[in-house]
């Protein structure tokens, strides 16, 4: 199909906090109570429109294991958007959000989205971490902030489609170079920028990490 | 031996259900590079997650304790190692095979091989070599789609890690997955590898056409219909040999040449 923009998100966070099923229930909108666990990375596609835009998000959910760190560094490379996951009922998840903001930032273009997502929100009774608390994070550090369940679907349609917003408001704005695929983002077939461009004309591969 | 590592588990996780969350995270910093023994707390985490559809490893379910015991003692019999995401699904494997004391020696041996030590500890290095040797015999077999996968930069990790982390048991059905297990044990680690290549092999036509993303989802997430039969045909059909020499042999040269690099 074809589509205005590709974007390419990633989804990290500690392991067990509902990235696989954030996904899930964004790409296939349904829920499964007991998901496999992800091993490396795995990946998820759709189209969205913002603007009167189709926009194709490529996402790539990560393994939240601190030992697969080192390997899903290297898929920050090329992302336009990262979903930063805590699980509203575990502390701990929302405790290591610095080093995840760390490891983002360092390994990321400077201009990638993220939006950090406080998820679990049906499990109110069980809620170790205040929503005011993830707020506070996330003004800090200059994120954009939404609570949702996976499972209830709350909010689930939203943060991936704000992330997006903002994405394209960047590129609106001229502070993405969309003819650098570095950025995480590239032009749908059909907007090829010139036709002086051969490699592109395919829509298909050239060279960066996204297609 | 294995009564012993099950009883370190325990204790140490019942330590850490009894400590406040606020003590355990104190102490864990000076631990966790040396002493991986502090993973037993993801374990239970992830029992659960392991082979969900066969419901016999969730909570209350009849393997779901001895799962926990075999992973804890590990953790606990090799601190160095401790609990990585991937071991779930091989000790499930041969939990549902043998009790769990034959388990856990089994489950020792097979994590003690070359190529589980260097994936497992995620030595990125060794992968890299592995990775390397798996790419000559993926270009030697099969060079349009290897150019393929160059061209929509489809690397061997983003599918291999899942395969060979769980032995293919969390990718292919499990009784193909079984009959892998069988001949790696024969074989050895390149039979692990012979695998990948002949799924390639396998769906070769479909996947030549595919753009980055089908082709990312698709490795992924294999066919659930997937044959054994042409399956195991097309794996048969795959040289492990370039110019007479095998994949330990290439294996070996890419980490010669590795060592040569960093001097």
């Amino acid at each position: 199909m074809s589509y205005a923009y590709l974007f390419k998100y990633i989804i990290i966070g500690d392991t067990g906090v509902g990235k696989s099923c954030l996904l899930l229930q964004f790409t296939d909108k349904r829920f499964q109570p007991v998901h496999d666990l992800t091993i490396g990375v795995e990946f998820g596609a759709r189209m969205i429109t913002i603007d009167g835009k189709q926009i194709k998000l490529q996402i790539w959910d990560t393994a939240g294991q601190e030992s697969f760190r080192s390997i899903t560094r290297s898929y920050y490379r090329g992302a336009a958007g990262a979903l930063l996951v805590y699980d509203i009922t575990r502390r701990d998840t929302f405790n290591h959000l610095t080093t995840w903001l760390e490891d983002a930032r360092q390994h990321s273009n400077s201009n990638m989205v993220i939006m950090l997502i406080g998820n679990k929100s049906d499990l109110e009774a069980r809620r170790d971490v205040k929503k005011e608390e993830g707020e506070a994070f996330a003004r800090e550090h200059g994120l954009i902030f939404m609570e949702t369940s996976a499972k209830t679907a709350a909010n689930v349609e939203e943060a991936f489609i704000n992330t997006a917003k903002e994405i394209y408001q960047k590129i609106q704005d001229g502070v993405f170079d969309i003819n650098n695929e570095a950025n995480g983002i590239k032009i749908g077939p059909q907007h090829s920028p010139s036709p002086s461009l051969p490699s592109s004309s395919g829509g298909g591969a050239q060279g960066s990490g996204c297609c | 031996m294995y009564e012993i590592c099950a009883c370190r588990a325990e204790d140490r996780i019942k330590q850490t259900c009894d400590s406040d969350t606020a003590s355990v995270s104190d102490c864990s910093p000076e631990v966790s590079t040396s002493n991986r023994e502090a993973s037993v707390e993801l374990i239970k985490l992830d029992i659960s997650r392991t082979f969900p559809q066969l419901c016999i490893f969730q909570k209350g379910g009849p393997y779901h304790d001895l799962l926990h015991s075999l992973l804890g003692a590990y953790a606990c019999y090799r601190p160095d190692v401790g609990y990585v995401q991937g071991m779930s699904f091989i000790a499930a494997v041969l939990l549902l095979n043998m009790d769990v004391a034959d388990a856990f020696i089994c489950f020792a041996n097979l994590l003690n091989r070359p190529c589980q030590v260097a994936f497992f500890r995620i030595d990125e290095a060794m992968m890299k070599f592995y990775f390397q040797t798996y790419e000559e015999f993926f270009k030697e077999n099969m060079p349009s789609l290897f150019r393929h996968f160059s061209k929509t930069n489809v690397t061997p990790d983003i599918y291999l890690i899942d395969w060979i982390f769980s032995l293919y048991s969390k990718s292919l059905p499990l009784d193909i997955a079984c009959r892998v297990w069988d001949i790696f044990c024969r074989d050895g680690e390149e039979f692990l590898f012979r695998t990948a290549l002949g799924i390639l092999k396998l769906y070769e036509d479909i996947l030549i056409h595919q753009e980055f993303i089908l082709l990312a989802q698709f490795l992924t997430k294999l066919p659930e219909d997937i044959s054994s039969d042409s399956l195991f045909k097309s794996i048969e059909l795959i040289n492990m040999n370039i110019d007479k020499k095998k994949f330990s042999q290439i294996l070996a040269s890419k980490k010669e040449q590795g060592k040569m690099e960093m001097t």
